[in-house]
């Protein structure tokens, strides 16, 4: 009996052990850290998920956004809103560039340091279904789709160069940002996720602000919605997807209007709302330009007037429209589409018709329906999500 | 089942390159061969693959008539310098883990060897490394009933067996700057904890009075292994005392006793 004891000792840890639910802990900031961290910003305990997956519709047509570091972007993020990173400390990325906008600016110039103002239309940030997809970030070659209204930029940190040291918009050296930066508390355990080290450089600064910025993207429209449940596309020119057949869950207004997008707008700002077709046109907006746009940074004369094609996702929310936000509202972008279109040399061929700048004659109703169809486009999660918000204390 | 083994050991090659850190590794499925009263063996094998080092150590004991006691502790380590090739920091994944378990079992003779049942419990911890010292520190219990066949003679030794697990995860502590997708895994082991699944396993050995030379090996035959970074087999090579054939009338050994 007695050398059974070790049955029955065996026996009892298997009865005593409860097979309990698991209760795990996470962790990230140190307390230190956190503390240092509350004092300025009202960030979650554990960091938000940056991940971006795509519907069905963009990823079946071999559209991926590409992977960007959650603790980078948790800093950009930071970054992004910091008023500290202006000469007059009033100004931040987004003080052009407002969620609740989709990323872009009411206005037709936008506010710089000391009333200064911009000499363009803030680009809508949300206008693409993810900015690591549409931009060509880290990509090169043809297929990389460039910065700015005249695609003068290159990747997402030219581009925040350009922003940070911009006399009209923030004014600083990049030897002022990294000073600033490092002289701020919070940074350091942000940099320590980050980077492993809070030392501050200036490569590190774009690449956290870059890795916010290409987290975000409209992906949740209602037009996504239905597509993703949707057959029947076909494949126009130069891989412009397009929606042929009505959706069901569209209204029949909604679904007019997605016809006549098909027909008369699909072929620059893409059928699918995946990437514009055309990297750069011609959309007739003037005879004689002021603003060459790509023109004047690849002095090719045959390039003059012609600014990068945006695609128009969340555009009920992006005006005033085009690159010097000339029309206030959509009903005039698209009574300037049905009636105003100039010949201009370079108007490009799909507003053409003949030797003439294409008339379309859109009837009120027609009109109407456009409209309703760009309504579909609104991805509203992009504008309430938490994790794009202003992390500082007010 | 070649089929299976095939991809498993595809399986197994890409895990092999791709990442260091096991969830749950499984110990060898022991068979002691027990046929009388008084046998008592201990053993140890070693395992590993190109990125890890095991050690595996068991020592069985028959108090009674047909009925057996054993002992079994595993202990792996891992590590990995992560290649790179984009250039950015390089990092060193490391990854240990251990399951110290007991059981006890009965066992009967059965065609032309013996058969035996036995059923067991212990506990493990694993503490992966993923790199820059993100941590995820995971408990785990285990529970395992398992039938075996063993076969042997004076010089050759055959065992196997099938061993249903049912594996807990009661505690962890978890770094969360581990990758997003790492992390979605170990929530996935908080979140379905506990994972039943069976294993398969069996040795196969040479005897030299008293040692035996012996290889092993247990598979996880299950998307288990896919899908929630279990290890998916363990092989290895090692050696076993038969205890009793030292010399007659010998002490019984202690090493069941704590
Ligand atoms: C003062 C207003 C202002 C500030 C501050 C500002 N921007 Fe902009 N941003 C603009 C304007 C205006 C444009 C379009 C300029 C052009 O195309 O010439 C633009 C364009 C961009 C673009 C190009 C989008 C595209 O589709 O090509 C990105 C990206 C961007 N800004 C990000 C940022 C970031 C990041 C910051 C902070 C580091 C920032 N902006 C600060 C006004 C601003
Ligand atoms: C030839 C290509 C082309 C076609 C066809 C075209 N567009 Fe455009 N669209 C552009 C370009 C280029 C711009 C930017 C022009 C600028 O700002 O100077 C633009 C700008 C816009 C804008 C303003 C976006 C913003 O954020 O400021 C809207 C809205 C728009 N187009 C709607 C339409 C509609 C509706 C149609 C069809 C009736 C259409 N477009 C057809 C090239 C095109």
């Amino acid at each position: 009996m007695k050398k059974l004891a070790p049955v029955f000792a065996l026996l009892s840890v298997i009865l005593l052990v409860p097979a309990c639910k698991s209760d795990f802990t996470y962790y990230y900031y140190t307390e230190e850290q956190t503390k240092v961290l509350n004092e300025y910003l009202d960030l979650p305990e554990l960091p938000h998920d940056y991940t971006v997956t795509f519907p069905s519709h963009l990823s079946n047509v071999g559209l991926f956004p590409r992977a960007v570091e959650r603790d980078k972007a948790v800093l950009g993020r930071v970054l992004f809103y910091d008023k500290k990173l202006s000469k007059d400390g009033t100004v931040s990325c987004a003080t052009c560039h407002k969620q609740d906008l989709a990323f872009s600016d009411d206005k037709a110039f936008s506010d710089g340091v000391y009333d200064r103002s911009t000499t363009r239309n803030s680009f809508a940030l949300g206008s693409v279904a993810n900015f690591s997809a549409y931009y060509g970030t880290d990509l090169n070659g043809s297929s990389a789709i460039r910065f700015f209204w005249d695609n003068r930029a290159e990747t997402a940190q030219d581009q925040s160069r350009g922003s940070m040291t911009n006399a009209n918009e923030m004014d600083m050296t990049m030897h002022d940002i990294t000073e600033t930066v490092a002289s701020q508390p919070y940074y350091a355990p942000l940099f320590d996720k980050a980077f492993g080290s809070t030392e501050v450089t200036e490569s590190k600064v774009l690449e956290a602000v870059a890795n916010f910025v290409n987290a975000m993207g409209s992906y949740q429209s209602k037009f996504d919605e239905q597509a993703n449940n949707s057959t029947g596309t076909f494949t126009g020119n130069f891989g412009n997807v397009v929606y042929g057949n009505a959706f069901s869950g569209f209204t029949a207004e909604e679904n007019r209007g997605k016809e006549l997008y098909n027909a008369n707008c699909s072929s620059c700002h893409s059928g699918n709302m995946g990437r514009p077709v055309l990297q750069l046109a011609n959309n007739g907006l003037e005879l004689n330009p002021t603003d060459r746009g790509v023109g004047a940074i690849t002095g090719n004369s045959n390039e003059n007037g012609s600014f990068k094609v945006p695609t128009l996702r969340n555009v009920t929310l992006t005006g005033p429209y085009m690159h010097d936000g000339r029309f206030k509202t959509l009903e005039e972008v698209i009574d300037f589409y049905s009636t105003g279109i100039q010949n201009h040399p370079n108007l490009h061929s799909s507003l053409r018709q003949g030797s003439n700048a294409k008339v379309f004659n859109f009837t009120h109703d027609q009109k109407q329906d456009l409209i309703a169809f760009l309504h579909t486009l609104t991805d509203d999660r992009l504008l309430e999500d938490k994790k794009f918000s202003d992390p500082f204390k007010q | 089942m070649i089929r299976n083994v095939l991809g498993l050991s595809a399986t197994l090659l890409l895990m092999a390159n791709s990442c260091v850190q096991y969830h749950y590794s499984p110990n060898f499925l022991q068979t002691p061969y027990h046929e009388q009263k008084g046998e008592a063996v201990v053993s140890a094998s070693v395992t590993g693959g190109p990125t890890s080092l095991g050690g595996d150590f068991s020592a069985s004991w028959s108090p009674v008539k047909n009925g057996t006691v054993m002992l079994n502790y595993y202990h792996t380590r891992s590590q990995f310098q992560d290649p790179n090739i984009f250039g950015g920091t390089s990092y060193i994944e490391r990854s240990r883990g251990y399951l110290m378990e007991a059981a006890a079992g009965g066992y009967f003779p059965l065609f032309f060897g013996t058969g035996a049942v036995y059923a067991g419990g212990g506990i493990g911890r694993t503490r992966n490394d993923y790199g820059i010292e993100r941590i995820a520190d995971i408990r785990l219990n285990r529970f395992f009933v398992q039938p075996t066949f063993t076969f042997r003679n004076n010089w050759f030794r055959l065992g196997m067996g099938l061993r249903m697990v049912m594996v807990n995860f009661p505690k962890g502590n978890i770094d969360y700057r581990i990758e997003p997708d790492d992390i979605a895994v170990i929530q996935k082991l908080e979140q379905e904890s506990p994972f039943v699944f069976p294993e398969l396993g069996g040795n196969i050995g040479v005897h030299f009075k008293p040692v035996t030379v012996m290889a092993q090996l247990v598979l996880l035959p299950t998307q288990h292994s896919v899908d929630y970074g279990f290890d998916a087999s363990n092989f290895g090579i090692g050696l076993s005392l038969d205890l009793h054939e030292l010399g007659r009338n010998k002490k019984k050994p202690s090493t069941t006793e704590d």
